[in-house]
């Protein structure tokens, strides 16, 4: 593991996407309720390729408490620990100097989830914090169209990426969306796989859009990251 | 997985019967391909047992097990990492899914 984004925060800015009411029963069609839990698979992974990528370089993520990101998030930064010299007699409770993930309070709507307090007892996440002055940069995941004037806000100097492919507001938000492009230099290059004969079985990559996210991400931090450090 | 190996130039890939990735470096090398276990849920020995058998003595690329959690303190994955260094199979973070695909592009793993 290497420690290229130390000292750098990446804000989140996720959201559900707009809830649209259905009217009557008949209205839930197989293919609609296929297209909502894509839509939530999208940003569920997304936002868990995001947490990895940055986490696992060192860096920290700031969002605002949110019941979908908050627990998701929270158990990722489980996973990457401040390293210790001894195994510690209580695994569950790592002492940290700094939080890897920072939660402050949502400007507007819901608050988050349940877990914000043993979350952050423990060290996980620090949701003291105002919504930071300053972020190294932000990625757009999902969202409403309602919440576009304050995404597109002009004060957010810092690099901002979109990950356009999640819908809703993330779709529109002003940044560089390179989730659209590596899609296509993903799809074009699968054409390249040599087949098997037509006899047998044609074996394909699975088409799920959101199995490219890893790359995305991971590209993100390559462009962020500072130049001369690489591991 | 394979996405990734696609952007590092590796076309020759499939996945296997049993579940496993293989890939073949575009530089073609002497021996098995590369073969990536990959799990959703963090590693157990169930993960490593299944690639053990397909372990070549002779060759020097070691097969991967892919997990969530592989940076997880705590006694459970000390063990697993334990394990990954007594069977020679490599065991990394799903953090790592590009890295890895980039030393497979160069004939490392």
């Amino acid at each position: 593991m290497s420690a290229r984004l130390r000292g750098m925060t990446i804000l989140l800015v996720a959201d559900f996407l707009e809830d649209v009411a259905v009217e009557g029963e008949e209205a839930w069609s197989e293919e609609l309720v296929r297209t909502r839990e894509e839509e939530m698979v999208r940003i569920d992974e997304a936002v868990v390729s995001l947490a990895r990528a940055v986490l696992s370089e060192g860096g920290r993520i700031a969002f605002a408490d949110h019941p979908l990101l908050t627990p998701l998030i929270g158990q990722i930064a489980a996973e990457y620990p401040e390293p210790v010299e001894l195994e510690r007699p209580r695994p569950e409770e790592p002492s940290r100097e700094v939080a890897l993930a920072l939660v402050f309070p949502p400007a507007i709507g819901r608050r988050g989830s349940v877990e914000l307090d043993w979350l952050s007892s423990i060290g996980l996440v620090d949701s003291n914090s105002k919504r930071p002055g300053t972020w190294d940069a932000a990625v757009f995941i999902g969202g409403q169209e309602a919440q576009l004037p304050d995404w597109n806000a002009s004060d957010w100097a810092a690099p901002r990426f979109s990950i356009s492919s999640t819908g809703g507001a993330a779709g529109l938000v002003n940044g560089d969306s390179i989730d659209e492009s590596l899609w296509q230099e993903v799809s074009s290059l699968r054409s390249d796989i040599p087949r098997q004969d037509s006899s047998e079985i044609e074996e394909l990559v699975p088409e799920f859009r959101y199995a490219v996210y890893p790359l995305v991400m991971a590209r993100i931090v390559d462009k962020i990251a500072p130049k001369g450090d690489l591991k | 997985m394979r996405n990734a190996l696609l952007v590092e130039g590796v076309y020759q890939q499939q996945m296997t019967v049993d579940g496993l990735v293989e890939a073949y470096p575009p530089t073609p090398l002497p021996g098995d391909p590369n073969r990536i276990w990959l799990t959703p849920r963090p590693a157990e020995l169930a993960d490593f047992q299944l690639l053990h058998a397909k372990i070549n003595p002779r060759q020097s690329r070691r097969p991967a097990v892919v997990a969530p959690g592989a940076q997880l303190p705590g006694l459970r994955q000390t063990a697993v990492r334990w394990l990954s260094s007594v069977s020679d199979i490599h065991f990394f973070d799903e953090s790592e899914i590009p890295q890895i695909a980039q030393k497979i592009a160069k004939g490392g793993l």
